[in-house]
């Protein structure tokens, strides 16, 4: 994991979990900031050029930590919730519309977890069964050698079996997983698309076998797992790699002790594929036909007609029962 | 007439400093100028006078007289200056500028491998005690505002050089020693440059015109609208891979721009996607929730 710097606020560069994820990250600069927007929210920044050397930011989140998760989200289980204890990825996905959300590349890790588990509390406390997603705006667990976050937050959710904890990644790195005993309110939901798209468009993301590897040794240690195929993305041969794609992971996997699995199709707020086809120009996948509705694009030659086609192939693995469709 | 285009901007505030950087890039005199020089190979050196103001002034003059000079360029602000505790001769690339006078900070982006970084207090006056662990000079962070105003922010930077430290006072600092300095980095100073113009010339070659949309513009009267319809579709069939489709598109005689266009749009349309399922169909999402922007979530 190699950060060109690290700045760190001023306001929690003593603090214990600072000081341990320095002593983490190595000899890089430290640069001291007051307030993480001064480097992460200035205009005239280029994401794609700054991608070549992230920095990692240190901060502290101040304001809302839990927010709605969208209708349509996640698996129904009373209500959804997201926080993002991180902003943006080590991994560089081209289809990932963070590039179209924020105007810098730099990883934001906000230290302030203690925080954040106030406001679940606080959420929780209006109403039973809530689930809370991590990993909506990075991924929760590539970056976990730095950031400690399973240490954390499992425990935290160990004590709380009321409320489930739902954990979004594209990552391999599932050690610090494997030390805990399994929670049965803890889903691990790995997000996988066909080999072609997967090689064609997320860069440094470990290849499929590696993650399937992973999620087998989560799903045997009692952990449950889940699968998220997603974003479905209009190619030739899209249902036949898919269908290859369900052999590959239900032949690693037990579907049957799937938590769940999902499909969601490749869709991006308007603005934010603007920006992307901006930052990048010479790429296939933004220059394709859109359709435009209500400030969503979505690719032309994809649609519920191919939806419904990869769905039912989808069906012949696992019980609908353990099945979404994400809005 | 100038064969390359300008890539880099070098700003410094001295001719003493000007000096060894215009036979190392083998800069000329511009015309019309007196203190901006270029070269056949991407560079141009603006010599802005010591301070802030001067620097602030040259820059914004320089801005005023090129209002149609690309504004994807890098901008390199060399130059001496103070370190508690580095040796003289020693080099950093700014992480950090701080204005002095209000404490204010700005932080060039860390794009630069290879080099050793640091803090830059940029004074008024020459500092003679070194207060902190940091390099002490008099116009970074006026040149690093006035630029990254100009330009893209990523591609601003700051070197400096030590000229002197609390073992080695000001005094010491002569003509001779600057350009003696500015020699012994000429290496670091050329890899730098080298880097920074090929992070220019990348984004400048994403921004620019297709050059099928440049002849294709010769060839028909577009109205402003058309012309960045023109220039996106030009993009997505390099994009696509459908540059000999576009040519023969381009080749042919249509009527008029519309035309033209509606010919490209169609060329796209029909090759997009999934060709079993020609068309697709509009989707229509559920709303976001609580505020919340609605999208694939990441991971
Ligand atoms: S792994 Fe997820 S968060 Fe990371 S770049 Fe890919 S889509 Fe984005």
């Amino acid at each position: 994991m190699n950060f060109s710097s690290v700045y760190i606020e001023d306001e929690i560069a003593e603090t214990e979990r600072v000081i341990d994820i320095l002593a983490r990250v190595g000899d890089i600069p430290r640069i001291r900031i007051e307030r993480y927007g001064e480097i992460f929210n200035r205009a005239g920044q280029n994401f794609r050029l700054q991608k070549q050397a992230p920095a990692l930011i240190l901060a502290k989140k101040h304001g809302k930590k839990v927010l709605p998760a969208p209708d349509g989200y996640g698996f129904e289980q009373g209500s959804g919730f997201y926080f993002s204890h991180m902003l943006n990825c080590l991994y560089d996905c081209r289809y990932c519309f963070l590039q179209g959300m924020y105007r810098s590349a730099h990883y934001i890790l906000f230290t302030n977890y203690e925080d954040f588990m106030h406001d679940i509390l606080g959420q929780s406390a209006q109403a039973a069964g809530n689930v809370f997603y991590s990993g909506y705006d990075c991924d929760s667990l590539a970056m976990e050698p730095v950031s400690g976050f399973c240490n954390s937050f499992i425990p935290f959710f160990a004590n709380r079996p009321e409320m489930t904890l739902e954990i979004r990644t594209k990552s391999t790195q599932v050690r610090k997983l494997l030390e805990f005993d399994p929670l049965p309110n803890c889903v691990v939901a790995m997000s996988f698309t066909p080999e072609a798209a997967a090689k064609r468009w997320e860069h440094r993301v470990p290849a499929i076998t590696k993650r399937l590897l992973a999620m087998r040794k989560l799903q045997q240690a009692g952990w449950p797992v889940a699968i998220r195929f997603e974003p479905v993305i209009a190619e030739p041969e899209v249902e036949n790699n898919y269908a290859r794609l369900f052999q590959q992971v239900f032949s690693t996997l037990n579907g049957e002790l799937m938590h769940s699995v999902s499909l969601g199709e490749f869709r991006l707020p308007t603005d934010f594929h603007k920006k992307m086809v901006k930052l990048y120009p010479e790429e296939g996948l933004l220059a394709r036909e859109t359709i435009c509705s209500d400030g969503m694009v979505s690719l032309a030659g994809g649609g519920a007609e191919m939806m419904q086609a990869i769905e039912s192939r989808l069906l012949t693995h696992v019980d609908s029962s353990r099945y979404y469709r994400c809005a | 007439m100038l064969g390359d285009p300008v890539l880099i901007n070098l700003v410094v505030a001295h001719g003493l400093e000007a000096k060894p950087l215009i036979a190392l890039f083998d800069l000329q005199p511009q015309e019309d100028s007196d203190n901006v020089y270029v070269s056949n190979s991407g560079v141009r050196l603006i010599v802005t006078g010591m301070g802030r103001q001067n620097v602030e002034y040259s820059l914004a003059q320089w801005v005023e007289t090129k209002p149609s000079a690309r504004r994807d360029m890098a901008w390199l602000n060399v130059g001496i200056a103070g370190h508690q505790n580095l040796a003289v001769g020693d080099t950093l690339i700014a992480n950090k500028i701080i204005s002095g006078p209000d404490n204010e900070s700005v932080f060039p982006t860390p794009i630069i491998s290879g080099l050793r970084t640091g803090t830059v207090i940029t004074v008024d006056r020459p500092e003679l005690n070194y207060p902190k662990d940091a390099a002490y000079d008099m116009e970074a962070f006026a040149f690093w505002r006035s630029a990254a105003a100009f330009g893209p922010l990523d591609l601003v930077q700051s070197y400096k050089i030590v000229s002197d430290n609390p073992d080695s006072s000001t005094d010491k600092v002569t003509p001779n020693l600057i350009t003696e300095l500015i020699d012994s980095a000429s290496k670091e100073i050329e890899g730098l440059v080298l880097q920074l113009k090929a992070l220019a010339a990348k984004q400048q070659s994403l921004v620019s015109d297709p050059p099928a949309f440049v002849s294709a513009k010769a060839s028909y009267r577009l109205s402003v609208t058309q012309e960045i319809q023109l220039r996106r579709l030009c993009h997505r069939f390099y994009a696509l891979q459908m540059g000999e489709s576009l040519e023969v598109i381009l080749s042919a005689s249509h009527r008029d721009s519309r035309a033209l266009i509606g010919a490209l749009h169609t060329a796209l349309g029909h090759t997009d996607g999934n060709p079993g399922r020609e068309g697709g169909e509009s989707l229509s999402r559920v709303e976001a929730g609580g505020g919340q922007t609605e999208r694939n979530q990441a991971s």
